[in-house]
């Protein structure tokens, strides 16, 4: 509501004001407007008029000009002049017409007589003019006398009035153009009082009608505030000052109804501040009673403390007496709790003293006591007191260190009285100097003897317990009974204490002897360990038992070897009774046991055989032995010796011994046969025939087999050697073919590849493995007559490259049946059926052929079908030789040597192909052709191989290719045998060094020969030329220099004098 | 029939032939057996005085078939029997006489020892 009318007031007041300052405006505005146009009117008429003027005055001209050229012309007659008379007179009629036009608007009656004149003008100008021109001058005089002059005078007259008439009219616009300005002035002006006399009127409203009221309205409130009683007339005022007003006298009522009300107020809380100071008297009063109560409550709780105090620590004395089993801690625990509880001040115990290695103090001297060790002296005291008794001090607590001492003058007696009597003794005496010092001020001490006891019983007191408390204290109800009955517990759980020490002491005396016999112990054991650790590292297993059988000690490979049932605690043949049952053995090797075990046999031997089916058999020599052992006392000690591999070899050795017997029996029982029916019976021819020819088949198979079987054996027994030299096995495996090439009609069909097939092997052993398999594949395929050869390159089963050579020899033949097939590389084995009855052989063949095959380092197999035919092929590495072509070709067995020499000439920019063995070397050439030779040969003549350098050398010289190859022979030579060898000549052999070699070389490369150029360490030609001939070499020429000498060899052709 | 009927099994072809040479001189008919097994049948269909064999042979040793004759040879069953053996041990003898080997003959033999043995066996003197 407020807001409401407040927001109309404020409305009112803006729109009032906005009203009437737009009123203002457009009243300004209309007026502005007003005087606009009136001087627009003004300044347009003026401009007219002055135009009009203008046009009047050059009208006159105009006339007078013509007038002025008519006179000219009448005055001098010439023509130009009445030319211009004529065009001034056209000009000035052009202009009178204008004018005409321009009063002809208005004010037309002005011009009239003008214009009346003009006329006349006009016609007397043109009679003047042909009057001129007619030269009648007279009659022009008259006319002009007549008319003219006057005329022309009216008529400039007449434009002079008509010329002021407009100027006046030109000055009376001009005035009311002034007046006008000056309006322009004086409207503003007015407009501007008019604005501030309203702006006054304004003011004067919005003082009466809202500031009073408001003014008045804050008094009012200024009032109330001060607590005046104020009446406000809202009548006047409808509108937000009138709701005002009626608000502020609501609230004056507010206030004025709500102090009464407070007045009331206050009158009621003084009523009860008076009550509550009443009620706080009483509280206080309370208040004292429950102080007073409380200090009882603590005086009582205090008591209960101190009383709990007491028992706590009777508590802790009681515990101290049975929870520590140390006779000095019980002592120093039992007795400070003692003195605690009881309320003495310090306590002593002396006893009398078991330990013997003590001995009473001597003439105790009294310069002794100043010493630095109270303990040592208080001890000494002691002694000293009871020495015939040799008394202890066991506890002190509590006396000064030095005043222990002075008890010695007097306490003697009350401290042996207790003893003697058995009984307490209680003395006062006066506190000593050092006592004083330590106790303070007190006169008097009071010391309480106890006699004490040792574990030894009642009767008689083995020491005596003091207790002093300095000065006199009264002592509370009960507390003496107490003390006295702390002081029994003490007494009591002393004697249970020392009797416990002493238990304790026996008790560490059999822990001490425990110890030392538990190390005999673990010695004992370590010693039985270290046996038992030799006895099983025996490979024999060893049992030792009871005369009754009971073993016990095995050692760790009878469990092994036997079996783990023998084992320490059983019964020995009952165990082998169970073995064998287990393994199902037919045995009677329990029964055995007992025997020898009831025989109590010494030093017998048995052979036992373990045999459990299915099993591989062990074969054990038994022995028993009689043992007198400190431990066991009367023992057997069986010891199975291990024989089985000693069976194992017997056993293969009878069984070759056998076979061979058998082998060898046969052939040997024809020959003797036959032999000795020829020599006893009277043959006829062709049965001796037949029987010879018996004998010497016979004869030569026993001879193979001979043969073989010490091939076989040298095998066997490692003693075979292979001499692996290079060789190509093409030429040898054609060699051996020829060989069997048509026998028994087979033909064998080569087939070998293009290059030659080295491999580093042994020749001789390859040829007997070839001769074997070829005789084989012939022998076991009887009526055909074809055995295929062939040589391959193959790659083995690990390596993709094919870096081996197979040789494989295949037939047409029986081939060979399945289950002969595992064992047919098996010795003495040959396939039996009646096809084969014919077939002779021994059955090693095969046997001898692998074992070379794989002692060559070789690989043999084979693949058969029965009725179709086998092929056995055997497997070996192939050697890669480098290419000798174009390069230096250096011979020496002497590693270091040769790569001393490859290395020189390497540095020289020439490729080395080095060898240590002729043969390597010759099938290098040999595979490199004849156009790849090399530049240069350095030759060492003795070498690895069987071929030496000569052979090289030989080889070199034979063949036409490889003839003009020169040649360095770099080692010594020996000279041939029966050569008459100078001293001298013996000092000049010496081989070349390698930097000789390597300019010697360089010097044969380029020189150009046909033949074979050597080079040898000799500087004389006698023994050159004697060497290379020993060695089937021709010489041509030698050239001896200071070093050496280079001979030019004979060609010859190849396969010459080796 | 005069002649006495001797049957050999030996496996090796040479002394088959030294065998046969030797006592078809002294008159005796000779059959011969390349094996065990060809000797089991030739003792189970013909009747022979005397049986040579051989110990090693394939299909049946020497032994094997002397046991076999022992047991189920028939009218061979009680023949003497020889055991051509290379073997000379005491054991392989043993077994060999429980088999019911007359007479051990061990390689290389005489062939005029083994005729004179024929003959006692045979019961033929010598001529």
């Amino acid at each position: 509501m407020i807001g409401k009318a407040g927001g109309s007031l404020q409305r009112r007041i803006a729109y009032g004001t906005m009203a009437l300052f737009l009123v203002f405006g457009l009243l300004l505005a209309a007026v502005e407007w007003g005087v606009h146009r009136q001087y627009t009117d003004i300044s347009t008429q003026l401009d007219d008029r002055i135009e009009r003027l203008n046009l009047l005055q050059d009208t006159e001209r105009a006339f007078l000009e013509s007038v002025s050229y008519l006179r000219a012309y009448a005055a001098y007659g010439r023509e130009d002049l009445q030319n211009q008379a004529t065009s001034a007179r056209a000009d000035y009629d052009l202009l009178f017409n204008s004018l005409s036009a321009a009063y002809a608007a208005e004010n037309a009656s002005d011009i009239d007589p003008l214009a009346e004149m003009n006329g006349r003008f006009e016609t007397y100008y043109v009679d003047a003019l042909q009057l001129i021109a007619a030269g009648n001058e007279d009659a022009l005089d008259a006319l002009a006398q007549t008319q003219g002059s006057a005329l022309v005078r009216q008529m400039e007259d007449e434009f002079s009035g008509l010329v002021t008439q407009q100027r006046d009219r030109i000055l009376d616009l001009s005035d009311r153009g002034r007046f006008l300005a000056r309006m322009v002035l004086i409207v503003p002006g007015a407009a501007l009082i008019a604005a501030l006399v309203a702006a006054l009127l304004l003011i004067r409203y919005l003082r009466k009608s809202f500031i009073s009221p408001v003014v008045q309205a804050e008094s009012a409130v200024g009032r109330i505030e001060r607590g005046e009683i104020v009446e406000l007339d809202a009548s006047p005022h409808r509108n937000e000052i009138g709701s005002l007003f009626e608000g502020i006298g609501r609230m004056a009522e507010g206030i004025r109804s709500r102090q009464a009300e407070l007045e009331n107020n206050l009158l009621h809380m003084e009523e009860q501040r008076e009550e509550l100071e009443a009620q706080n008297d009483e509280l206080e009063a309370q208040n004292e009673q429950i102080l007073e109560q409380r200090e009882q409550l603590e005086r009582a709780l205090e008591r209960l403390t101190r009383r709990e105090e007491q028992l706590e620590a009777i508590n802790t004395y009681q515990r101290a007496l049975v929870g520590l089993t140390e006779l000095g801690d019980f002592l120093r625990e039992a007795i400070g709790q003692l003195i605690f509880v009881t309320g003495r001040d310090a306590a002593m115990l002396v006893m009398r003293s078991g330990d013997s290695r003590r001995t009473p103090a001597e003439g105790w001297r009294a310069d002794e006591l100043a010493g630095d060790k109270p303990e040592a002296y208080a001890d000494e005291a002691f002694r000293a007191r009871f020495g015939e008794e040799r008394y202890e001090l066991l506890y002190s607590s509590g006396y000064p260190a030095s005043s222990q001492a002075s008890f010695v003058g007097e306490p003697a007696g009350p401290a042996l009285q207790a003893i003697a009597a058995n009984r307490p003794v209680t003395r006062r005496r006066p506190v000593s100097g050092a006592e004083a010092g330590v106790h303070g001020a007190y006169e008097t001490a009071v010391d309480t003897y106890y006699p004490v006891y040792d574990g030894g019983g009642q009767e008689r007191p083995a020491g005596f317990l003091l207790l002093t408390s300095y000065g006199d204290r009264p002592s509370a109800d009960g507390e003496e009974e107490l003390a006295a009955g702390m002081i029994r517990q003490f007494i009591g759980a002393l004697v249970a204490q020392l009797t416990q020490a002493e238990r304790q002491r026996q008790s560490r005396e059999l822990e001490r002897l425990n110890r030392d016999l538990e190390k005999e112990k673990r010695n004992l054991l370590h010693q039985r360990d270290s046996t038992q650790q030799v006895i099983d590292s025996i490979h024999e297993a060893l049992i030792v038992c009871s005369p009754s059988g009971e073993i016990l000690m095995c050692n760790r490979i009878t469990g092994e070897m036997l079996d783990p049932i023998f084992c320490s605690g059983r019964n020995f043949a009952d165990a082998m009774d169970e073995m064998n049952e287990k393994f199902g053995i037919e045995d009677d090797s329990g029964e055995r046991i007992r025997v020898a075990l009831d025989s109590g046999l010494d030093g017998t031997r048995a052979r036992y055989a373990f045999e459990p089916p299915g099993r591989s058999a062990r074969y054990f020599e038994v022995y028993v032995q009689k043992v007198e052992d400190v431990l066991w006392g009367d023992v057997r000690l069986f010891v199975f010796r291990d024989r089985t591999e000693e069976e194992e070899t017997n056993r293969l050795r009878d069984e070759f011994v056998s076979v061979v017997s058998h082998e060898l029996r046969t052939p040997l029982a024809s020959i003797l046969g036959f032999a000795e029916i020829m020599l006893n019976r009277t043959v006829k021819p062709e049965k001796a025939q037949k029987y010879l020819s018996t004998i010497h088949g016979e004869a030569t198979r026993l001879s193979g087999l001979i043969g073989d079987f010490l091939d076989l054996q040298r095998i066997e027994a490692g003693k075979q050697t292979y001499r692996a030299l290079p060789l190509n096995l093409k030429e040898l495996t054609a060699e051996i073919a020829a060989q069997w090439d048509g026998r028994s009609g087979h033909e064998v069909r080569l087939t070998l590849p293009e290059e030659p097939c080295v491999v580093r092997s042994d020749g001789d052993r390859l040829k007997q493995v070839l001769h074997n398999l070829l005789s084989n594949a012939i022998k076991y395929s009887p009526g055909k007559t074809l055995v295929d050869c062939e040589i391959r390159r193959e790659a083995s089963k690990e390596t993709e490259a094919e870096n081996r050579w197979v040789v494989e020899i295949r037939d047409y033949g029986l081939g060979i049946p399945e289950e002969a097939k595992p064992q047919l590389f098996g010795k003495f084995y040959r396939v039996d059926n009646s096809d084969r009855r014919q077939i002779g052989g021994t059955g090693l063949g095969l046997a001898i052929v692998k074992e070379m095959v794989e002692g060559l380092g070789g690989e043999i197999s084979f693949d058969s079908t029965l009725g179709v035919g086998s092929a056995f092929r055997f497997a070996l590495p192939l050697l890669e030789l480098p290419s000798a072509a174009g390069a230096v070709l250096v011979l020496e067995d002497d590693d270091s040597l040769g790569g001393l020499i490859e290395e020189a000439f390497r540095g020289e920019a020439f490729r080395v192909c080095r060898f240590s063995e002729a043969e390597t070397a010759l099938l290098a050439l040999e595979a490199g052709n004849a156009e790849a030779a090399p530049q240069l040969c350095v030759v060492d003549l003795s070498l690895a191989g069987e071929q030496s350098g000569w052979d090289f050398i030989r080889y070199l010289a034979a063949d036409e290719g490889l003839r003009s190859v020169p040649i360095i022979v770099s080692s010594a030579l020996d000279p041939p045998a029966g050569y008459a060898e100078s001293e001298s000549g013996k000092y000049l052999r010496k081989p070349f060094t390698v930097r000789e070699l390597l300019e010697l070389g360089r010097r044969m490369i380029a020189s150009v020969h046909a033949g074979t150029e050597l080079a040898l360490p000799l500087p004389s030609e006698a023994l050159a030329r004697a060497s290379l001939e020993t060695h089937g070499l021709g010489v041509r020429q030698i050239e001896v220099e200071p070093d050496f000498a280079i001979a030019e060899i004979e060609s010859e052709d190849k396969g010459g004098p080796t | 029939m005069g002649n006495k009927k001797i049957l050999i099994a030996e496996d090796e072809m040479v002394l088959r032939f030294l065998l046969t040479e030797t006592l078809e001189d002294e008159g005796f008919d000779i059959d011969e057996a390349e094996d065990g097994r060809l000797a089991i049948d030739s003792l189970r269909y013909g009747e022979y005085d005397l049986v040579i064999l051989d110990y090693m042979m394939p299909e049946a040793t020497g032994v094997e078939v002397c046991r076999w004759l022992r047991a189920e040879g028939g009218i061979n069953a009680q023949k003497p029997v020889i055991l051509l053996t290379a073997k000379a041990e005491e054991k392989d003898r043993e077994e060999a006489r429980q088999a019911g080997v007359s007479i051990f003959v061990s390689k290389p033999f005489s062939p005029a020892e083994l005729t004179e043995i024929v003959h006692d066996l045979t019961g033929e003197g010598t001529p």
